[in-house]
């Protein structure tokens, strides 16, 4: 029992990191329709980024979280303004290729420039253990949690209440209707676009701090994992994601605690297929086919 | 005597080897109310589409006055159509689904209010602000138009007639200078149909707006439209007041495909 809730608070951690990623899948999957498998490249570039700015200008961490989220807001930005926009009405299986070059391209990019070499990352805060009931939880598990969740209640207040949020469901509903209705469709798509990113940032800067190590193509697994977190959640639906995830992370952790650590990929994979099967539309998507 | 507004100068759309509208002229003045009719296939809805912007002619010009200068429509796209002026429904009913009917409306008010990148992520005073304005901008339409007790609930909640009643209401919010209504009747009760005629009327005479639509209830057109543009097989069969294209032989003809004379 008390393997299983100590494994259960490393699933949450983990999970919490996948959340922050699978959010903005589902946010872009939601409004252009495509799979943005550079994502977890984007999350990467955040990470290195907080590297940078810790090691170069000394960064707290608060700093380097913030660094990172507008760096990467960038960074999405650019991608869709350079590799998406031009493709607003191509077929999807065109998108979804140049998806995939914008991921090769950033993850071997980075190589070039920093080697593929796995780096330390800086250790702004330092590990204390708290231990209650023999449950181990450090104050970097407790500060992934705080993290997510905040950054999880900013962007569902984003959604729910402002303008941007009408602006952005309009769009995911009908892009048609919103354009004709006045909604600048291209601005809108970018504003996902930088706060998918953003959380994705702070996944990345997270994520060096838990696991202490970074390296060009670190994005690849979590980023795969994190679109399986959106597909069990019912793509487009952003409580989905974020449960999801919670699910997968858990489940990895699980994995790992009854001792098949080689497995938890797999296990990962199989609940995508299960999931694909029985419940294409994810737990909280929605269950009318799409319209074309 | 009313400037006019739209403008539509010999357009033409082909589809591969098939002419879906041939050769369409037609103008509509301000505070105009339009009906545009005819035969299934004639072309209506190909029309509207490039009238609001989503497809582009093949040939030909549309317009539309803007601030004393007349704008090219045609091929122009659909967010710069909106901001001419220009607002309209769909014969398919595309509402918001999920929003609700207040939000699908403050969305359409999107393009009147300002709000920076720095005020949606942490709410400054002037993101309340600008939500106070926005949420009372919707209230006001809401009131208007009757729209109170469904103006929490999720749009694709709603009856038939309620929804196409808040997409005209959403279409509205644009601040239109002419409306395109695309079959608003469809599907409606002759009560509803009584209601809806009361409602578009209204909306002209206090929005100071042109409003053209699509309609296949004759006793709808025939009692509101000021004039009608008659389309068949893509080209202009006839055009003038009710009475003028109901006499008109070669409309009768079109409606009943039989001999004008024999019929009457």
């Amino acid at each position: 029992m008390q393997i299983f809730m100590q494994q259960l608070i490393n699933g949450l951690s983990l999970g919490s990191i996948y959340a922050l990623l699978a959010l903005g899948y589902t946010m872009i999957y939601g409004i252009i329709k495509i799979i943005h498998f550079a994502h977890g490249d984007v999350y990467m570039l955040g990470a290195f980024f907080g590297y940078y700015t810790i090691n170069v200008w000394h960064f707290n961490f608060i700093m380097a979280l913030f660094g990172s989220m507008i760096f990467c807001a960038l960074v999405g930005m650019l991608i869709e303004f350079v590799a998406y926009r031009p493709l607003r009405h191509s077929s999807r299986i065109a998108v979804l290729i140049t998806a995939i070059g914008v991921s090769y391209f950033l993850e071997n990019g980075m190589s070039v420039l920093f080697s593929g070499d796995t780096r330390d990352f800086p250790q702004v805060i330092k590990q204390v253990n708290y231990e209650w009931f023999g449950i181990r939880v450090t104050n970097i598990q407790l500060l992934i949690f705080a993290t997510t969740i905040i950054l999880m209640i900013i962007l569902q207040l984003i959604v729910k209440k402002t303008k941007m949020g009408r602006a952005m469901r309009a769009a995911a509903a009908d892009p048609v209707a919103a354009e004709l209705m006045g909604i600048n469709i291209n601005g809108t798509i970018s504003f996902v676009f930088a706060i998918g990113s953003a959380m994705a940032g702070a996944a990345g800067v997270l994520i060096g701090l838990y696991y202490n190590s970074i390296e060009p193509t670190m994005g690849l697994t979590p980023g795969i994992k994190a679109f399986v977190a959106a597909v069990v959640g019912g793509v487009g639906s952003i409580p989905g994601a974020a449960v999801g995830a919670v699910i997968i992370g858990c489940l990895e952790s699980l994995m790992q605690a009854i001792g098949f650590s080689a497995f938890k990929d797999a296990a990962v994979y199989v609940v995508l297929i299960i999931v694909l099967l029985f419940l294409p539309a994810g737990l909280f998507g929605n269950k009318q086919p799409e319209k074309v | 005597m009313a400037e006019k507004l739209l403008t539509v100068r010999n357009v033409t759309r082909q589809f591969g080897g098939l002419t879906a509208v041939n050769d369409v002229s037609m103008t509509i003045y301000d505070n105009e109310l339009v009906a545009l009719i005819g035969p299934n296939g004639a072309g209506k809805t190909t029309l509207f589409n490039m009238l609001s912007g989503l497809l582009p002619a093949t040939s030909g010009t549309i317009a539309i006055r803007h601030d004393g200068r007349f704008y090219k429509v045609s091929g122009k796209g659909a967010t710069s159509v909106a901001q001419h002026g220009i607002s309209r429904t769909f014969q398919n009913i595309r509402l918001f689904g999920d929003m609700t009917v207040r939000e699908n409306i403050m969305a359409a008010l999107n393009n009147q209010f300002k709000e920076s990148f720095w005020g949606t992520i942490i709410r400054t005073p002037h993101y309340y602000r600008t939500e106070r304005e926005m949420n009372d901008a919707a209230q006001k339409l809401i009131d208007r138009y009757h729209l109170t007790a469904v103006a929490d609930s999720p749009a694709n909640k709603l009856p038939y007639g309620m929804q196409r009643r808040v997409e005209i209401v959403r279409a509205l919010a644009t601040k239109p200078k002419i409306i395109f209504l695309d079959e608003p009747a469809a599907g409606m009760n002759p009560e509803e149909t009584a209601e809806l005629t009361t409602m578009i009327r209204q909306l002209r005479d206090e929005n100071n707006l042109a409003v053209l639509l699509i309609e296949h209830d004759m006793s709808l057109v025939m009692s509101l439209a000021e004039r009608i543009y008659v389309l068949d097989q893509g080209e202009v069969l006839a055009s003038g007041t009710p009475k003028e294209v109901s006499q008109n032989p070669a409309v009768v003809k079109a409606y009943l495909g039989g001999d004008a004379n024999a019929a009457g």
